[in-house]
Order: C-alpha cells, then sequence, then structure tokens
C-alpha cells in the first residue's frame, strides 16, 4: 500500500456470518484483498467507494482498513489448519489498482480497468473486461480471460490458460496445462509450455512478434489466409506441418525433426516456433 | 489477530503507517512470535540499508573518456582483424575455452559439457553445424555458467519449498512435484540431445528457458506460501 495516509481498522467480527461494509476508496486507489478458501467476485464501479458483501465460517473474523489511497482486506480463519470458505463479492473503483491472493479460493474480476495482480494456488482465475495490466498466476489452477487487455501475463503449472480477446503484449507459461488464444490482434506475444498444447488462432500485426515454445506439446496455429508473415519453425525431433503455404519443410539434422523458415504473403511479422519434439501445425483460420 | 493477519500487516508497521490500535496488538504479537520478529528485523534492515543509497549516482567524470577511448579501440581491432594472425584471432576463444575449464571443474553440475565433448569425439556423429545458428565456444561458456547458477539457485529454493511444504495442501503438494518431474525429464532430455548435438544453439536456448521455467515455478510457489 505505501500511503502514508493508510489508517487500518481492524474490526474483528466474531462469529460473524455475514459481511456488509464499506469504505471510501479514490477511483484509483488501490485494493488488497486475502482469502484463502472460498470465492472472491470483484465488480468494477464507477463509484469512490469500497463496497464487500459474503459469508464466512462460524468463528472466522472479516478485517477491513485503510484510506482513500489504499484499501486492504483479509478473512481471518478460527482454523488455520482446516479454514472454512468465505465467499466475498467486492465492488471496487473501475479504475483501481487490485491486488487478490487466495489459496483454493476462485478469484473472479469483471469489469476493473485498472491494473490486476491475481494469485491463487490451486483456485480458478476468470477475468472479463479490458484492465489496462493483467498479471495472472496460478499454481495448478486455470486461468480465463476474456477481453483486451493491452499487457497481459499469465501463468500455471498444470492448469489450463485461455484467452479470448486481443492483446498488444501477451505472455502465457504452463508446465503442463494447455494455452489456447483465440482472438483478435495480437503485436507481440509468447507462449511457452513444456508437455502443454498450445492452440492460437489470431490476427497477427504486421510489424509484431511471436514466439511459441515447446518441449513435447502440441503447437496449432491458425491465422487468417493472406497474414504478411515471416516464419521460423524449428524441431529437434517432431513432424512440422504447414497447412499455410506451398512450402515444406526440411528434415532437421541427423534426419530427425524438421525446419521450416518461409515469408506468407511477403513477410512481416516475425513468428517463431520451437519445439523439442511436439508436433507442429501451421494453417488457415477455419 | 492471529499470525497470518499480521504477516499482512508487517510492512506498514515497521514503515509506521498502521494506526495506534493495529500498532499495539501487531507489537505484542511480534514480541511473542520469533517469526514475525525476524521479518520484522529483516524488512528494517531492508529500509536502512535503502536508506543509505544515494539519491542519484553520477558518472566518474572520465567515464565519457573512457567510454570513447574504448569504442576507438574496438573500430581499430576490427580493422587490425584482417590481417591478424591466426593465434590471435583464436585468442577470445582460447579465453572462452579457459573459462569453459574453470567452469566445468568448479561444478560437479556440468556433465553436460564433459557428454558434449565425448560425443564431439565420435567420428561416427556427423559433423557440427557450423552455420550462423551453431553455438560458439562462447555460447558454451554462457550456458556453463548459466546452467551452474540455475542450479544452484534450484537447490536453494528447493530448500525453502521443503521447509514451506506443510503450509500446502497435499493435493497441491503432489501437483507441485509432478510439474517439477515433468520439467526435469523435458531438461534430461534436452540434455541428452546436447551431448550428441553440442553446436546445436537452439537446444542451448530451449534448454536455458527450460530451467527458467523450473525456477519461476519453484519461486513463484515459495511466494504464494509468504504473506502478501
Amino acid at each position: 500500500m505505501g500511503a502514508a495516509a493508510i489508517l487500518f481498522v481492524a474490526s474483528p467480527a466474531v462469529a460473524q456470518k455475514k459481511v456488509d461494509r464499506k469504505l471510501p476508496l479514490g477511483m484509483e486507489g488501490a485494493i488488497r484483498i486475502v482469502n484463502m478458501v472460498g470465492t472472491v467476485v470483484v465488480h468494477g464501479w464507477n463509484k469512490d467507494t469500497v463496497m464487500v458483501r459474503g459469508t464466512l465460517g462460524v468463528g472466522d473474523s472479516f478485517f477491513m482498513g485503510g484510506g482513500y489511497t489504499g484499501v486492504k482486506m483479509f478473512v481471518e480463519s478460527a482454523n488455520e489448519r482446516d479454514p472454512k470458505p468465505a465467499r466475498l463479492e467486492v465492488w471496487v473503483p473501475a479504475r483501481v489498482r487490485l491486488w487478490v491472493k487466495t489459496a483454493t479460493a476462485s478469484i473472479d474480476v469483471s469489469g476493473v480497468d485498472g491494473g490486476l495482480d491475481l494469485y491463487v494456488v490451486s483456485g480458478t482465475i476468470d477475468v472479463t473486461g479490458n484492465p489496462h495490466e493483467l498479471n495472472a498466476e496460478a499454481i495448478d489452477g486455470d486461468i480465463h480471460i476474456t477481453g483486451s487487455p493491452p499487457w497481459v501475463r499469465a501463468k500455471s503449472a498444470s492448469g489450463t490458460i485461455i484467452f479470448r480477446g486481443a492483446s498488444s503484449d501477451a505472455a502465457f507459461s504452463t508446465v503442463s496445462g494447455a494455452v489456447k488464444v483465440d482472438g483478435g490482434v495480437f503485436e507481440r506475444s509468447k507462449i511457452e509450455t513444456v508437455t502443454g498444447n498450445i492452440s492460437f488462432s489470431g490476427l497477427l500485426d504486421r510489424s509484431g512478434s511471436f514466439d511459441f515454445d515447446t518441449h513435447s506439446g502440441i503447437i496449432d496455429i491458425a491465422i487468417p489466409d493472406k497474414t504478411p508473415a515471416s516464419f521460423s519453425v524449428v524441431s529437434i525431433a517432431g513432424p512440422i506441418t504447414n497447412n499455410l503455404s506451398r512450402n515444406s519443410p526440411i528434415p532437421g539434422r541427423f534426419g530427425r525433426g524438421a525446419e521450416l523458415t518461409m515469408d506468407a504473403s511477403g513477410g512481416g511479422a516475425k513468428v517463431s516456433v520451437r519445439t523439442f519434439k511436439g508436433p507442429v501445425t501451421l494453417r488457415r483460420t477455419k | 489477530m492471529t499470525h497470518e493477519v499480521i504477516r499482512h500487516l508487517l510492512d506498514d508497521y515497521v514503515t509506521g503507517e498502521l494506526t495506534e490500535d493495529a500498532r499495539g496488538p501487531v507489537a505484542d504479537h511480534i514480541a511473542a512470535c520469533a517469526i514475525c520478529g525476524a521479518e520484522v528485523e529483516s524488512l528494517k534492515g531492508i529500509l536502512a540499508r535503502a536508506a543509505e543509497l544515494p539519491k542519484s549516482v553520477e558518472p566518474p567524470a572520465e567515464a565519457w573518456a573512457n567510454i570513447r577511448a574504448a569504442i576507438e579501440r574496438d573500430k581499430q581491432a576490427v580493422g587490425a582483424d584482417h590481417g591478424a594472425t591466426r593465434r590471435d584471432r583464436w585468442r577470445p576463444y582460447a579465453l572462452a575455452a579457459a573459462i569453459v575449464l574453470a567452469a566445468v571443474l568448479s561444478s560437479g553440475g556440468t556433465a553436460l559439457y564433459l557428454n558434449s565433448r565425448n560425443a564431439g569425439a565420435d567420428s561416427s556423429r556427423p559433423a557440427a553445424n557450423s552455420d550462423s545458428s551453431g553455438a560458439t565456444p562462447a555460447t558454451l561458456v554462457a550456458f556453463t555458467i548459466e546452467e551452474n547458477t540455475y542450479l544452484r539457485n534450484v537447490a536453494v529454493l528447493q530448500d525453502l519449498l521443503d521447509r514451506q511444504e506443510s503450509l500446502l495442501a497435499p493435493e497441491t503438494v503432489a501437483q507441485l512435484k509432478a510439474s517439477l518431474r515433468t520439467i526435469d525429464e523435458a531438461i534430461l532430455e534436452a540434455r541428452n540431445a546436447l551431448a550428441r548435438d553440442p553446436a546445436n544453439k537452439m537446444l542451448i536456448e530451449m534448454l536455458s528457458g527450460t530451467y527458467r521455467q523450473k525456477m519461476d515455478l519453484m519461486r513463484r510457489t515459495a511466494e504464494m506460501t509468504r504473506g502478501s
């Protein structure tokens, strides 16, 4: 939070089941929410107020404090070894900087245009809207994003990342989770997995750069016909299928794998695909 | 307030941003809790060190002159390179090889490089790729050093995660271990391939990328189990 003006007002609600609180918060203030188990649903609205409603487990406590520049709220479990689910629904000023951390609780954010930092261990992250920055991290939870954040980063290990929208700067990373991107125009993107499959269907900005890296996941890239792009596809031990043009991949070193370098429609967007042994398919958008 | 809640307030406590009514209970807890006490001392140390840093750092007066002179030296070196002796041209590689040797001897984690040398001695293997995408000695030096750094950092993070394991749900620990095993298998496969094809720059880059992913996953997990 860091703001000198922050006032912390702790108000434990012993054995309280319901939460219904409000605090003033500037339209571009900051808010931190911690709730380990249950759900956190956040809506952006055009008021300089934070409002929270929800339910807690018996014996759990809810703390909320802060000032006009920043607000924090936490759920404290009566039994930290066996926390009960808390369900929080929070309304925040739309341009706020939002930070949410949970363990197994799912996070659902909509209509927040400011920056988002969302962390879960095994819950699911759902974001709808156009935050100007979005950083979403999970260990084994899924991440679903629908919107057009100009800058987006999403990471999971075994969870799936699904992005529907557009972005000028996007990066997605998993270990075994699949990454599915389906959307509008991208200027720059980087998608990397270890064994997770990568599926990309979108429009490539002519001056953009696009990197796809995997060890053994399947890579499927679909772009509209006549997209100007320069491809560099290298596979150490996997096959490459090119359905975008007549260019054929050449065998890789030692007769294994394959390589394909080509300019489509005169070249343009730089597309780099690297895989150890995952099959790669380039095709036109259906 | 319990330990879990107070952990989230320590930064505001140290920077003096807690109001008096919250400050009292937090101070009482810190006095009784060794973990929070250590965290507060650590935060105070960071603040103290940050306060000692100069507001701005001016480059030394001779900096620009030195930079200009270095650029001129490089220009002359490039011009003279056409007439350089064979020994001069190989000097950077000899230096690189010396650094590789030092790195190899300094770590047990460089079986990769030793393997790659053995593979290079196999006459039945096709000649190493000599095109521009092939790895140079300098690339191998950089990678060997980078790999040693990764291995050290991974060991530190593993130690941290082992100590924090009880804070995670058993199913999350199992899932995390499965993910790390997946990464390790990919690293092993790529390392074996690099041993057969040591001049493959792309393999080196992929291997570096996989190491980075492993470190990133371990770091993120460690941070998840800490307070905000």
